[in-house]
């Protein structure tokens, strides 16, 4: 008798589990369902860049930014041409330069460094406060009201973009959001009105792939876009004269890094329930096996 | 109960190291990071991998008693059921109090709770609830010793009675499973910035089966210092069943370890220095004790299953570091991070906390039944 009716609480509870069930699929889902073609972002163009650093300056004051601080990193080991080391939690943007060699003469390089404003990005995907957001419009903004400073956002961006303010007691994350303000007053991010030869474009991202496509098959570049695969694809994209590898670019994977917590999240649906019942199940079990022995 | 000479020193000594601890807090919460050696390549350190990681996988004995007690019904752990209890809440506790600490804004740990603020697809968010409920079914779990000692009669039977305890068991073991496994589900979002040796898809439950593997261990350690110390008997017997029960979970663990860096062909990726941190997490901390809890005779030996334990433990501790910090491939060469007196005296400070409570309730909470107290 009591089994059967512990059978029947048995039923109930798995019931009210499975119910619960739809309610749970959102779990991992991605961040915006907006069309990434639609997406604003910029298009860099290596080739043209002369690294005078106007994108860096205009970014420090659009952002009211110190133009030096004592953060750690920033300001060491920085090759002739630098002015910043890495990026901080003070510098969202920075020309990186790189001397190598091709066609047998020594050449410089100048790659701009900013957020890569991913289309399903790392950092939003793993902030459990939703602090970092992706816009629809393409921006990764960052919500500095809503962050409690877990630096798990540090931790998974695949470029190391977000910073904190490692100087203060309380701080905050720090990074570039392409100039959401101006975005949607519908003008362009300063850095981008900074550029006085060109090299950064500023559009929507299907606009710049085919802007990028159209430049390379003019001549003069590898046929590569870095950033239309990479971290499944990002808002800011790069072509170039010299291969990337030889630019020293991140090596990233070429699909969305949110699928790789969520190829595990979206498991909970079917273990929850799983674990549920199974131990429910084996108590009853136990206790009907040790009645039984009980009995005998 | 008469105050003894020992307990005095033992106390003071843990008050020292709290205060210590405490200082250490007081620098970070007014200078800031500047007190620790984290910075933009090492977002988490010390703290991160001692007080979080390791303390919550080591913390997992509670629940795997619990299922051996009242789901499987194994009633001869029974008596080691309270002094596990305490040790894996106050360890939670600690954990939480770690993390404020850590976290840049402690005013606002609890945003993630706030229903505009939810975020479901980030593990971080489950882990943060997981550990948060969790605290709390260990307070109500633990409420009926406190209610003994009041002779609260009427709550304890409630408490304690089938309808009660067995729906608050089965939760009390799906949160922590979750959690125990979700921490390793934090780092599937950095799969080229952790070492191939460490970095795998299955990364929750490796955490899951070794933090299952250090429970027994704890427990058995626990034992061994509590028996010392409290002048009671050991319970040989039931060690050395959780002493079996551990080499099946090593046994497992090794065996799934080692099939996925095969699947992945990991294990030909060695041949920097990590490859050397690897070897020795493996072998001392998982493979040693094993083998040694092969053999029937030295599994009834309270020596060799303690030696073992700490085999083990420090197999899990050493896993936790790894993952964390040696796998963390991000930083350009040269940037190593080494805590700072500062990080190290806060974990101490969590530490020594621990073991205060610990004594303290061991004194005045009726936490080994067969030990006399004076009721005050
Ligand atoms: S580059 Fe990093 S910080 Fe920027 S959107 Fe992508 S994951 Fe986020
Ligand atoms: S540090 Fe702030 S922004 Fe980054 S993941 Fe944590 S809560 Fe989100
Ligand atoms: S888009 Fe705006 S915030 Fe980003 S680098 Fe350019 S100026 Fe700075």
């Amino acid at each position: 008798m009591e089994w059967k009716l512990s059978r029947r609480e048995f039923l109930r509870s798995t019931g009210s589990f499975l119910i619960s069930l739809p309610l749970m699929n959102s779990l991992g889902g991605r961040s915006t369902e907006a069309n990434p073609d639609e997406m604003y972002g910029f298009l860099v163009d290596i080739s043209r860049c002369i690294g005078c650093g106007d994108c860096q300056a205009a970014c420090k004051i659009k952002n009211d930014l110190p133009v030096s601080s004592d953060l750690p990193y920033e300001r060491n080991e920085r090759s002739y041409w630098d002015n910043y080391s890495t990026l901080s939690a003070y510098t969202w943007t920075r020309i990186r330069s790189k001397s190598l060699v091709k066609d047998g003469k020594e050449i410089v390089r100048f790659i701009k460094e900013q957020c890569m404003h991913c289309i399903d990005p790392a950092c939003a995907s793993v902030c459990f406060v939703g602090a970092l957001y992706k816009t629809p419009e393409g921006p990764v903004i960052y919500r500095a009201d809503r962050c409690v400073g877990c630096r798990y956002c540090v931790y998974a961006c695949p470029w190391g973009v977000p910073k904190w303010q490692w100087d203060k007691p309380f701080p905050f994350i720090q990074k570039c959001n392409m100039c959401y303000d101006r975005i949607i007053e519908g003008r362009r991010p300063a850095c981008v009105d900074a550029c006085k030869v060109g090299a950064l474009t500023f559009g929507k991202r299907k606009e710049l792939i085919e802007e990028a496509k159209k430049r390379i098959s003019r001549g003069g570049y590898v046929n590569y876009i870095y950033g239309e695969e990479e971290a499944g694809g990002t808002c800011v994209l790069y072509i170039s004269d010299v291969p990337f590898d030889e630019l020293e670019f991140r090596k990233v994977m070429k699909f969305s890094y949110p699928e790789l917590t969520q190829a595990y999240l979206g498991k909970m649906p079917i273990v929850i329930p799983s674990l549920f019942v199974g131990l429910l199940g084996l108590y009853l079990y136990s206790r009907r096996r040790q009645e039984k022995e009980v009995r005998e | 109960m008469s105050v003894s000479k020992s307990f005095m020193i033992w106390t003071s000594a843990l008050i020292l190291v709290i205060a210590f601890g405490a200082y250490g807090a007081f620098l970070r919460l007014t200078m800031g990071f500047k007190v620790t050696a984290l910075n933009d390549y090492y977002p988490w350190g010390l703290w991160i991998a001692y007080d979080v990681l390791t303390g919550i996988a080591l913390a997992a004995g509670s629940f795997s008693l619990a299922f051996g007690v009242y789901i499987i019904n194994k009633k001869k752990f029974e008596p080691l059921l309270r002094p596990t209890l305490l040790t894996c809440l106050l360890a939670y506790l600690t954990t939480a109090l770690g993390l404020i600490i850590d976290i840049n804004q402690p005013a606002r740990f609890w945003h993630p709770m706030f229903p505009l603020f939810f975020q479901p697809h980030s593990v971080l968010f489950e882990v943060y609830w997981c550990i948060s409920l969790y605290i709390i079914i260990q307070l109500i779990e633990f409420s009926p010793i406190v209610a003994e000692k009041l002779r609260w009669k009427w709550f304890y039977t409630t408490m304690e009675s089938e309808k009660v305890m067995i729906p608050l068991v089965i939760v009390g073991i799906i949160v922590p499973t979750l959690h125990q496994s979700s921490l390793g589900g934090l780092f599937l979002i950095a799969p080229d910035k952790v070492h191939p040796l460490w970095y795998s898809p299955i990364l929750p439950i490796l955490f899951y089966i070794s933090a299952l593997a250090a429970a027994p261990a704890m427990i058995i350690i626990e034992s061994n210092i509590s028996s010392r110390v409290l002048n009671r008997g050991l319970e040989l017997d039931l060690l050395s069943s959780l002493g079996r029960a551990m080499r099946y979970i090593l046994l497992v663990y090794i065996a799934i370890r080692l099939l996925d860096l095969i699947a992945r062909g990991a294990i030909f990726s060695s041949g920097d220095t990590r490859a050397l941190f690897f070897f020795v997490e493996i072998l001392a901390g998982f493979v040693a004790p094993l083998i040694l809890l092969l053999s029937e005779r030295f599994v009834r030996s309270g020596k060799v299953l303690l030696l073992a334990s700490i085999l083990v433990v420090f197999g899990v501790i050493m896993n936790r570091f790894d993952v964390l910090l040696t796998a963390w491939l991000y930083p350009p060469p040269g940037a190593i991070y080494f805590p700072t007196w500062v990080e190290i005296s806060v974990t101490g400070m969590l530490v020594a906390l621990e073991a205060l409570a610990f004594t303290l309730a061991v004194k005045y909470l009726p936490i080994f039944p067969e030990i006399k107290r004076e009721h005050a």
